[in-house]
């Protein structure tokens, strides 16, 4: 009997995404994945109809974790400066903690898997985020503008500093790591200049 | 989620999407396979099956009698 054993398969996903992010989509396969993880070809056939069966459920699943974690705590009708801190706390964790998964996600944008992975998940995660900014809009704390325009200045530059940080360095090639006091100070500039 | 059970997967040299039209003619109207794929992405061609009813042998039987080879993936 074949029973479905928890921690293999968070193993099958850890490496799932350790070896998409190595070889990229065209190098990965399911052999490969069965070497890593010490189990047997079939076993993830079970699982998984094929190649891309298994690269779009892992991602989906992915990202659905990454939603959850940037919602925690997280409640659109918080007060701006109390929401946007709470995001800003949330994304910075994620991604700290998560770095092969950021990586996975850069990968699925340029990909053929893009579509079918982020339509099935970020249609509740940009409600609450709009709400959000709405809320924020209505109560006269922010001023109104495009949404585009709103979340380049919200989130961008924490992302811009996490790139940084992920390639070891910054503007003209200097060395960079980012820290909780920069990433905190960055945003009591975002929170500035949004603010009215 | 399928039962686990119920699913079967084999090493198989349906190679090209014109194999794999010639085995969909025997295995899409058999009316004890629920489901069925093949991953012509993979080295082994991996033919995976699901019906509660079926046996390995018997779809190695129809795989082979479609002129491909067909083994069962432990």
């Amino acid at each position: 009997m074949r029973t479905r054993d928890a921690d293999k398969e968070q193993l099958v996903k850890q490496k799932a995404i350790e070896l998409l992010v190595a070889d990229g989509f065209e190098g990965f396969s399911i052999n490969k994945l069965a070497k890593a993880c010490g189990i047997s070809v079939a076993t993830l056939y079970i699982y998984y109809k094929d190649k891309d069966d298994l690269i779009i459920s892992i991602a989906i699943e992915e990202s659905k974790r990454m939603s959850e974690a940037t919602l925690k705590n997280f409640d659109p009708d918080m007060s701006f400066e109390a929401g946007l801190r709470n995001q800003w706390k949330n994304r910075y964790k994620y991604m700290m903690d998560n770095p092969q998964s950021m990586l996975l996600f850069e990968q699925l944008r340029s990909s053929t898997y893009h579509d079918k992975v982020f339509s099935s998940i970020t249609h509740d995660f940009k409600e609450v985020m709009e709400k959000f900014m709405k809320n924020a809009v209505a109560r006269g704390e922010v001023m109104k503008m495009p949404l585009e325009a709103y979340w380049s200045v919200a989130y961008a530059p924490l992302y811009s500093l996490m790139r940084f940080h992920n390639q070891g360095s910054s503007i003209g090639g200097k060395a960079f790591a980012i820290s909780d006091k920069l990433v905190w100070q960055t945003f009591e500039l975002v929170l500035k200049a949004l603010r009215t | 989620m399928n039962d686990i059970s119920n699913i079967f997967v084999f090493r198989t040299n349906i190679n090209t999407p014109n194999d794999k039209l010639l085995i969909k003619e025997v295995l899409s109207d058999h009316e004890e396979i629920e489901e069925w794929s093949v991953d012509l992405q993979d080295c082994d061609k991996v033919l995976r099956i699901v019906s509660p009813t079926i046996t390995p042998g018997r779809i190695i039987a129809l795989v082979n009698e479609t002129g491909y080879d067909c083994h069962e993936l432990e």
